[in-house]
Protein backbone atom coordinates (compact mmCIF):
# COMPACT_ATOMS: atom_id res chain seq x y z
CA UNK A 1 0.00 0.00 0.00
CA UNK A 2 1.29 3.44 -0.90
CA UNK A 3 1.98 6.03 1.80
CA UNK A 4 -0.84 8.20 0.52
CA UNK A 5 -3.22 5.25 0.90
CA UNK A 6 -1.97 4.56 4.42
CA UNK A 7 -2.84 8.11 5.41
CA UNK A 8 -6.07 8.55 3.46
CA UNK A 9 -7.88 5.25 3.90
CA UNK A 10 -8.37 5.49 7.68
CA UNK A 11 -10.26 8.75 7.05
CA UNK A 12 -12.72 7.25 4.58
CA UNK A 13 -15.35 5.91 7.06
CA UNK A 14 -15.73 9.33 8.69
CA UNK A 15 -15.85 11.09 5.32
CA UNK A 16 -18.58 8.70 4.18
CA UNK A 17 -20.52 9.31 7.38
CA UNK A 18 -20.32 13.08 7.00
CA UNK A 19 -21.22 12.94 3.30
CA UNK A 20 -24.16 10.65 4.01
CA UNK A 21 -25.43 12.85 6.84
CA UNK A 22 -25.32 15.89 4.53
CA UNK A 23 -26.88 14.24 1.49
CA UNK A 24 -28.89 11.40 3.09
CA UNK A 25 -28.40 9.62 -0.22
CA UNK A 26 -25.88 6.74 -0.13
CA UNK A 27 -24.96 6.98 -3.81
CA UNK A 28 -24.58 10.74 -3.84
CA UNK A 29 -22.57 10.48 -0.62
CA UNK A 30 -20.06 8.02 -2.06
CA UNK A 31 -19.77 10.08 -5.24
CA UNK A 32 -18.97 13.04 -3.04
CA UNK A 33 -16.36 11.05 -1.11
CA UNK A 34 -14.79 9.83 -4.34
CA UNK A 35 -14.57 13.37 -5.71
CA UNK A 36 -13.06 14.44 -2.40
CA UNK A 37 -10.41 11.73 -2.44
CA UNK A 38 -9.54 12.40 -6.07
CA UNK A 39 -9.09 16.07 -5.35
CA UNK A 40 -7.05 15.29 -2.25
CA UNK A 41 -4.77 13.05 -4.29
CA UNK A 42 -4.32 15.68 -6.98
CA UNK A 43 -3.49 18.33 -4.37
CA UNK A 44 -1.57 16.04 -2.07
CA UNK A 45 1.59 18.14 -2.14
CA UNK A 46 -0.41 21.21 -1.09
CA UNK A 47 -1.78 19.76 2.16
CA UNK A 48 -0.90 21.57 5.36
CA UNK A 49 0.60 18.55 7.11
CA UNK A 50 -0.43 15.14 8.33
CA UNK A 51 -1.72 16.53 11.64
CA UNK A 52 -4.22 18.70 9.81
CA UNK A 53 -5.13 15.99 7.30
CA UNK A 54 -8.56 15.34 8.75
CA UNK A 55 -9.69 18.97 8.71
CA UNK A 56 -8.20 19.40 5.24
CA UNK A 57 -10.22 16.45 3.88
CA UNK A 58 -13.43 17.59 5.53
CA UNK A 59 -12.89 21.06 4.09
CA UNK A 60 -12.52 19.63 0.58
CA UNK A 61 -15.63 17.51 1.01
CA UNK A 62 -17.62 20.35 2.49
CA UNK A 63 -16.71 22.74 -0.33
CA UNK A 64 -17.55 20.17 -2.97
CA UNK A 65 -20.90 19.57 -1.30
CA UNK A 66 -21.68 23.29 -1.28
CA UNK A 67 -20.62 23.63 -4.92
CA UNK A 68 -22.78 20.65 -5.82
CA UNK A 69 -25.74 22.15 -3.95
CA UNK A 70 -25.42 25.33 -5.97
CA UNK A 71 -25.51 23.33 -9.18
CA UNK A 72 -28.40 21.21 -7.91
CA UNK A 73 -30.58 24.19 -7.13
CA UNK A 74 -31.24 24.56 -10.83
CA UNK A 75 -32.70 21.06 -10.94
CA UNK A 76 -36.13 20.05 -9.63
CA UNK A 77 -36.21 19.19 -5.95
CA UNK A 78 -36.87 15.68 -4.78
CA UNK A 79 -37.33 14.07 -1.43
CA UNK A 80 -33.90 13.30 -0.04
CA UNK A 81 -35.34 11.03 2.63
CA UNK A 82 -36.23 8.12 0.39
CA UNK A 83 -36.37 4.60 1.73
CA UNK A 84 -32.93 3.59 0.61
CA UNK A 85 -31.38 6.59 2.30
CA UNK A 86 -33.08 5.78 5.54
CA UNK A 87 -32.14 2.11 5.44
CA UNK A 88 -28.48 2.87 5.13
CA UNK A 89 -28.38 5.08 8.19
CA UNK A 90 -30.27 2.83 10.55
CA UNK A 91 -28.60 0.70 13.20
CA UNK A 92 -29.70 -2.91 13.45
CA UNK A 93 -31.76 -2.83 16.62
CA UNK A 94 -35.37 -1.95 15.89
CA UNK A 95 -35.94 0.62 18.60
CA UNK A 96 -32.64 2.33 18.01
CA UNK A 97 -33.48 2.26 14.32
CA UNK A 98 -36.70 4.11 14.90
CA UNK A 99 -35.04 6.75 17.02
CA UNK A 100 -32.24 7.09 14.49
CA UNK A 101 -34.74 7.57 11.70
CA UNK A 102 -36.70 10.19 13.63
CA UNK A 103 -33.48 11.89 14.57
CA UNK A 104 -32.22 12.08 11.00
CA UNK A 105 -35.59 13.28 9.73
CA UNK A 106 -35.64 16.12 12.21
CA UNK A 107 -32.01 16.79 11.54
CA UNK A 108 -32.78 17.15 7.84
CA UNK A 109 -35.15 19.99 8.65
CA UNK A 110 -32.29 22.11 10.00
CA UNK A 111 -30.51 24.59 7.78
CA UNK A 112 -27.44 23.29 6.03
CA UNK A 113 -25.13 25.51 8.09
CA UNK A 114 -26.60 24.14 11.29
CA UNK A 115 -26.36 20.55 10.08
CA UNK A 116 -22.71 20.96 9.17
CA UNK A 117 -21.63 22.44 12.48
CA UNK A 118 -23.55 19.84 14.51
CA UNK A 119 -21.98 17.01 12.53
CA UNK A 120 -18.43 18.31 12.57
CA UNK A 121 -18.48 19.08 16.29
CA UNK A 122 -20.85 16.48 17.70
CA UNK A 123 -20.30 13.46 15.45
CA UNK A 124 -16.86 13.91 13.92
CA UNK A 125 -15.45 15.43 17.09
CA UNK A 126 -13.30 18.00 15.32
CA UNK A 127 -11.79 20.74 17.51
CA UNK A 128 -13.61 24.07 17.15
CA UNK A 129 -10.61 25.64 15.42
CA UNK A 130 -10.62 22.85 12.81
CA UNK A 131 -14.36 23.30 12.27
CA UNK A 132 -13.68 26.98 11.62
CA UNK A 133 -11.15 25.99 8.97
CA UNK A 134 -13.49 23.46 7.38
CA UNK A 135 -16.36 25.93 7.16
CA UNK A 136 -14.12 28.87 6.31
CA UNK A 137 -15.53 31.07 9.07
CA UNK A 138 -14.00 32.65 12.23
CA UNK A 139 -13.94 30.67 15.46
CA UNK A 140 -16.50 33.01 17.04
CA UNK A 141 -18.92 32.28 14.22
CA UNK A 142 -18.51 28.55 14.80
CA UNK A 143 -19.37 28.94 18.47
CA UNK A 144 -22.45 31.10 17.91
CA UNK A 145 -23.63 28.94 15.05
CA UNK A 146 -23.16 25.84 17.17
CA UNK A 147 -25.20 27.37 19.95
CA UNK A 148 -28.06 28.32 17.65
CA UNK A 149 -27.98 24.97 15.85
CA UNK A 150 -28.24 23.02 19.09
CA UNK A 151 -31.13 25.09 20.32
CA UNK A 152 -32.90 24.82 16.98
CA UNK A 153 -32.44 21.06 16.90
CA UNK A 154 -33.60 20.73 20.49
CA UNK A 155 -36.82 22.58 19.69
CA UNK A 156 -37.45 20.43 16.65
CA UNK A 157 -36.97 17.22 18.59
CA UNK A 158 -38.82 18.56 21.58
CA UNK A 159 -41.82 20.05 19.88
CA UNK A 160 -42.57 17.46 17.26
CA UNK A 161 -41.38 14.15 18.61
CA UNK A 162 -41.87 14.26 22.39
CA UNK A 163 -43.03 10.63 22.53
CA UNK A 164 -39.87 9.35 20.92
CA UNK A 165 -37.35 11.35 22.93
CA UNK A 166 -38.91 12.03 26.31
CA UNK A 167 -35.47 12.78 27.71
CA UNK A 168 -35.29 15.79 25.41
CA UNK A 169 -38.49 17.35 26.69
CA UNK A 170 -38.07 20.84 27.97
CA UNK A 171 -37.93 20.97 31.76
CA UNK A 172 -39.24 24.16 33.28
CA UNK B 1 -7.50 38.15 47.44
CA UNK B 2 -8.05 35.73 44.54
CA UNK B 3 -8.14 36.58 40.87
CA UNK B 4 -11.65 37.38 39.69
CA UNK B 5 -13.20 34.42 37.87
CA UNK B 6 -14.39 35.24 34.33
CA UNK B 7 -18.17 35.01 34.07
CA UNK B 8 -19.83 32.01 32.47
CA UNK B 9 -20.09 32.32 28.72
CA UNK B 10 -22.09 30.45 26.13
CA UNK B 11 -18.78 29.13 24.76
CA UNK B 12 -18.15 27.55 28.18
CA UNK B 13 -21.48 25.77 27.97
CA UNK B 14 -20.91 24.50 24.43
CA UNK B 15 -17.45 23.32 25.38
CA UNK B 16 -18.91 21.53 28.41
CA UNK B 17 -21.28 19.63 26.08
CA UNK B 18 -18.36 18.56 23.89
CA UNK B 19 -16.02 17.81 26.83
CA UNK B 20 -13.67 20.44 25.52
CA UNK B 21 -13.84 22.65 28.58
CA UNK B 22 -10.40 23.71 29.88
CA UNK B 23 -9.64 22.12 33.25
CA UNK B 24 -9.64 25.45 35.09
CA UNK B 25 -13.22 26.22 34.00
CA UNK B 26 -14.72 22.94 35.15
CA UNK B 27 -15.53 23.85 38.72
CA UNK B 28 -17.04 27.18 37.69
CA UNK B 29 -19.33 25.64 35.06
CA UNK B 30 -20.38 22.74 37.30
CA UNK B 31 -21.30 25.16 40.05
CA UNK B 32 -23.31 27.25 37.60
CA UNK B 33 -25.20 24.22 36.29
CA UNK B 34 -25.98 23.06 39.81
CA UNK B 35 -27.55 26.42 40.46
CA UNK B 36 -29.41 26.54 37.13
CA UNK B 37 -31.20 23.23 36.49
CA UNK B 38 -32.98 24.56 33.38
CA UNK B 39 -29.66 25.26 31.73
CA UNK B 40 -28.36 21.91 32.91
CA UNK B 41 -31.27 20.10 31.29
CA UNK B 42 -30.77 22.06 28.06
CA UNK B 43 -27.14 21.01 27.99
CA UNK B 44 -28.13 17.43 28.71
CA UNK B 45 -30.37 17.59 25.64
CA UNK B 46 -27.38 18.85 23.63
CA UNK B 47 -25.29 15.93 24.81
CA UNK B 48 -28.14 13.63 23.77
CA UNK B 49 -28.05 15.24 20.31
CA UNK B 50 -24.39 14.34 19.94
CA UNK B 51 -24.87 10.73 20.98
CA UNK B 52 -28.18 10.37 19.13
CA UNK B 53 -26.72 11.62 15.85
CA UNK B 54 -23.62 9.49 16.27
CA UNK B 55 -25.79 6.43 16.92
CA UNK B 56 -28.01 7.14 13.94
CA UNK B 57 -24.94 7.36 11.71
CA UNK B 58 -22.95 4.52 13.26
CA UNK B 59 -24.06 1.96 10.66
CA UNK B 60 -22.68 4.20 7.91
CA UNK B 61 -19.40 4.61 9.74
CA UNK B 62 -19.00 0.89 10.26
CA UNK B 63 -19.93 -0.09 6.72
CA UNK B 64 -17.09 -1.68 4.70
CA UNK B 65 -15.49 0.80 2.29
CA UNK B 66 -16.65 0.26 -1.32
CA UNK B 67 -13.84 -1.05 -3.52
CA UNK B 68 -14.21 2.00 -5.76
CA UNK B 69 -13.07 4.24 -2.92
CA UNK B 70 -9.82 2.35 -2.26
CA UNK B 71 -6.97 4.79 -2.71
CA UNK B 72 -5.00 2.41 -4.90
CA UNK B 73 -8.03 2.12 -7.19
CA UNK B 74 -8.28 5.90 -7.42
CA UNK B 75 -4.54 6.21 -8.03
CA UNK B 76 -4.65 3.69 -10.87
CA UNK B 77 -7.61 5.46 -12.48
CA UNK B 78 -5.77 8.76 -12.16
CA UNK B 79 -2.64 7.32 -13.78
CA UNK B 80 -4.71 6.15 -16.75
CA UNK B 81 -6.35 9.54 -17.11
CA UNK B 82 -3.00 11.29 -16.91
CA UNK B 83 -1.54 9.04 -19.59
CA UNK B 84 -4.48 9.95 -21.84
CA UNK B 85 -4.03 13.66 -21.15
CA UNK B 86 -0.31 13.46 -21.85
CA UNK B 87 -0.82 11.64 -25.13
CA UNK B 88 -3.40 14.20 -26.23
CA UNK B 89 -1.21 17.09 -25.10
CA UNK B 90 1.77 15.64 -26.95
CA UNK B 91 -0.16 15.27 -30.18
CA UNK B 92 -1.51 18.81 -29.86
CA UNK B 93 2.00 20.08 -29.26
CA UNK B 94 3.19 18.26 -32.34
CA UNK B 95 0.47 19.79 -34.48
CA UNK B 96 0.83 23.24 -32.94
CA UNK B 97 4.61 23.07 -33.15
CA UNK B 98 4.61 22.12 -36.79
CA UNK B 99 1.99 24.69 -37.63
CA UNK B 100 3.98 27.40 -35.90
CA UNK B 101 7.27 26.17 -37.37
CA UNK B 102 5.81 26.51 -40.80
CA UNK B 103 5.29 30.18 -40.20
CA UNK B 104 1.62 30.28 -41.02
CA UNK B 105 0.54 32.31 -38.08
CA UNK B 106 0.42 35.57 -40.01
CA UNK B 107 -1.38 34.32 -43.07
CA UNK B 108 -4.81 35.24 -41.82
CA UNK B 109 -6.34 31.97 -42.84
CA UNK B 110 -9.94 31.24 -42.05
CA UNK B 111 -11.28 28.21 -40.23
CA UNK B 112 -10.69 26.27 -43.40
CA UNK B 113 -7.13 27.51 -43.15
CA UNK B 114 -6.68 26.10 -39.70
CA UNK B 115 -8.12 22.78 -40.82
CA UNK B 116 -5.69 22.71 -43.70
CA UNK B 117 -2.90 23.56 -41.27
CA UNK B 118 -3.82 20.61 -39.11
CA UNK B 119 -3.92 18.35 -42.17
CA UNK B 120 -0.53 19.62 -43.29
CA UNK B 121 1.02 19.13 -39.89
CA UNK B 122 -0.31 15.58 -39.80
CA UNK B 123 0.93 14.95 -43.33
CA UNK B 124 4.42 16.22 -42.49
CA UNK B 125 4.52 14.14 -39.32
CA UNK B 126 3.52 11.05 -41.29
CA UNK B 127 6.03 11.91 -44.02
CA UNK B 128 8.86 12.22 -41.53
CA UNK B 129 7.84 9.03 -39.78
CA UNK B 130 7.49 6.73 -42.75
CA UNK B 131 9.67 7.93 -45.64
CA UNK B 132 12.81 7.12 -43.64
CA UNK B 133 11.67 3.51 -43.22
CA UNK B 134 13.82 1.10 -45.19
CA UNK B 135 11.92 -2.13 -44.62
CA UNK B 136 8.35 -0.91 -44.01
CA UNK B 137 7.80 2.44 -45.72
CA UNK B 138 4.27 1.37 -46.66
CA UNK B 139 1.87 -1.03 -45.06
CA UNK B 140 0.31 -2.30 -48.28
CA UNK B 141 2.55 -2.37 -51.33
CA UNK B 142 1.52 -1.09 -54.74
CA UNK B 143 1.74 -4.56 -56.25
CA UNK B 144 -1.31 -5.45 -54.15
CA UNK B 145 -3.09 -2.68 -56.05
CA UNK B 146 -6.67 -3.86 -55.68
CA UNK B 147 -6.25 -4.55 -51.98
CA UNK B 148 -4.67 -1.13 -51.40
CA UNK B 149 -7.50 0.68 -53.20
CA UNK B 150 -10.17 -1.28 -51.35
CA UNK B 151 -8.61 -0.84 -47.93
CA UNK B 152 -8.11 2.90 -48.19
CA UNK B 153 -11.48 3.44 -49.86
CA UNK B 154 -13.21 1.52 -47.08
CA UNK B 155 -11.51 3.35 -44.26
CA UNK B 156 -11.95 6.81 -45.79
CA UNK B 157 -15.50 5.89 -46.82
CA UNK B 158 -15.12 7.08 -50.39
CA UNK B 159 -13.51 5.67 -53.55
CA UNK B 160 -9.79 6.42 -53.54
CA UNK B 161 -7.65 5.59 -56.55
CA UNK B 162 -3.95 6.44 -56.27
CA UNK B 163 -3.11 8.97 -59.01
CA UNK B 164 -0.66 7.88 -61.69
CA UNK B 165 2.43 10.08 -61.36
CA UNK B 166 4.65 8.01 -63.67
CA UNK B 167 4.77 10.72 -66.41
CA UNK B 168 6.62 12.82 -63.78
CA UNK B 169 8.97 9.96 -62.92
CA UNK B 170 7.26 8.88 -59.64
CA UNK B 171 6.29 5.28 -58.97
CA UNK B 172 3.61 4.32 -56.45
CA UNK B 173 5.20 2.34 -53.61
CA UNK B 174 2.03 1.72 -51.64
CA UNK B 175 0.14 3.25 -48.78
CA UNK B 176 -1.27 3.05 -45.30
CA UNK B 177 -4.20 4.21 -43.19
CA UNK B 178 -3.38 6.66 -40.37
CA UNK B 179 -5.31 7.75 -37.30
CA UNK B 180 -6.37 11.36 -36.79
CA UNK B 181 -8.46 13.01 -34.10
CA UNK B 182 -11.52 12.78 -36.36
CA UNK B 183 -11.55 10.13 -39.07
CA UNK B 184 -8.90 7.85 -40.56
CA UNK B 185 -6.58 9.47 -43.10
CA UNK B 186 -4.40 7.81 -45.72
CA UNK B 187 -0.84 8.22 -46.91
CA UNK B 188 0.27 7.20 -50.39
CA UNK B 189 4.01 7.02 -51.00
CA UNK B 190 5.88 7.39 -54.28
CA UNK B 191 9.58 7.19 -55.14
CA UNK B 192 11.79 7.93 -58.12
CA UNK B 193 14.90 6.35 -59.62
CA UNK B 194 17.14 8.10 -57.10
CA UNK B 195 15.20 6.73 -54.15
CA UNK B 196 13.67 10.11 -53.35
CA UNK B 197 10.27 9.74 -51.75
CA UNK B 198 7.16 11.89 -51.66
CA UNK B 199 3.79 11.39 -50.08
CA UNK B 200 0.22 12.25 -50.95
CA UNK B 201 -1.80 12.58 -47.75
CA UNK B 202 -5.59 12.41 -47.82
CA UNK B 203 -7.73 13.46 -44.91
CA UNK B 204 -11.55 13.58 -44.97
CA UNK B 205 -12.72 17.00 -43.77
CA UNK B 206 -15.82 19.11 -43.97
CA UNK B 207 -14.24 21.56 -46.42
CA UNK B 208 -13.61 21.87 -50.12
CA UNK B 209 -12.86 24.48 -52.75
CA UNK B 210 -9.55 25.49 -51.20
CA UNK B 211 -6.79 26.48 -53.62
CA UNK B 212 -3.16 25.40 -53.46
CA UNK B 213 -1.18 26.63 -50.50
CA UNK B 214 2.52 26.13 -50.64
CA UNK B 215 4.83 26.12 -47.70
CA UNK B 216 8.35 25.20 -46.85
CA UNK B 217 10.02 24.19 -43.62
CA UNK B 218 13.71 23.41 -43.88
CA UNK B 219 14.00 21.14 -46.89
CA UNK B 220 10.44 19.82 -46.63
CA UNK B 221 7.96 21.37 -49.04
CA UNK B 222 4.23 20.91 -48.93
CA UNK B 223 1.29 21.83 -51.10
CA UNK B 224 -2.14 21.56 -49.51
CA UNK B 225 -5.61 22.09 -50.94
CA UNK B 226 -9.10 20.75 -50.42
CA UNK B 227 -11.81 19.48 -52.70
CA UNK B 228 -14.72 17.07 -52.42
CA UNK B 229 -14.54 17.26 -48.62
CA UNK B 230 -11.02 15.95 -48.70
CA UNK B 231 -7.84 17.75 -47.69
CA UNK B 232 -4.89 16.72 -49.87
CA UNK B 233 -1.27 17.34 -48.94
CA UNK B 234 1.70 16.61 -51.17
CA UNK B 235 4.90 16.46 -49.15
CA UNK B 236 8.46 15.99 -50.33
CA UNK B 237 12.04 17.19 -50.34
CA UNK B 238 12.28 18.64 -53.82
CA UNK B 239 12.32 21.99 -55.59
CA UNK B 240 9.16 24.04 -55.56
CA UNK B 241 8.52 23.55 -59.28
CA UNK B 242 8.71 19.79 -58.94
CA UNK B 243 6.28 19.57 -56.02
CA UNK B 244 3.88 22.00 -57.68
CA UNK B 245 3.92 19.77 -60.77
CA UNK B 246 3.03 16.75 -58.64
CA UNK B 247 0.25 18.64 -56.85
CA UNK B 248 -1.17 19.82 -60.17
CA UNK B 249 -1.21 16.32 -61.55
CA UNK B 250 -2.90 14.93 -58.42
CA UNK B 251 -5.49 17.69 -58.56
CA UNK B 252 -6.14 17.01 -62.26
CA UNK B 253 -6.58 13.33 -61.50
CA UNK B 254 -9.20 14.19 -58.89
CA UNK B 255 -10.93 16.55 -61.30
CA UNK B 256 -10.94 13.79 -63.93
CA UNK B 257 -12.90 11.64 -61.52
CA UNK B 258 -10.17 9.25 -60.52
CA UNK B 259 -10.31 10.05 -56.83
CA UNK B 260 -8.06 11.63 -56.15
Amino acid sequence: MSRIATLLEPQIPALRRYAFALTRDPTAADDLVQDTLERAISRWVLRAGDAELRAWLFAILHNMFIDGQRAQRRRPLHDTLDDEANQAGIPAAQETALIGREMLEQFGALSQEHQAVLLLVGVEGLPYASVARVLGVPLGTVMSRLSRAREQFRRLLDGERPAVRPDLRRVK
Amino acid sequence: MTDPIPPIGDDDLQAWVDRRLPQDRHATVEAYLAAHPDVASRLAAYVAQNTGLSDALRAKFEEPIPAGLRIDTLLARRRNRMAGHLARAASLLLVAGLGAAMGWAGHGWTDNGSQLRVATASAVAAYETFTVEVRHPVEVRADEGAHLVQWISNRLERPITPPDLSPLGWRLMGGRVLPTAHAPAAQLMYDDDHGTRLTVYLQPMGIDGEEFRYTQQGDIRTVVWAERRLALVVTGKMPRDAIMAVATRVRDAVAAGATP
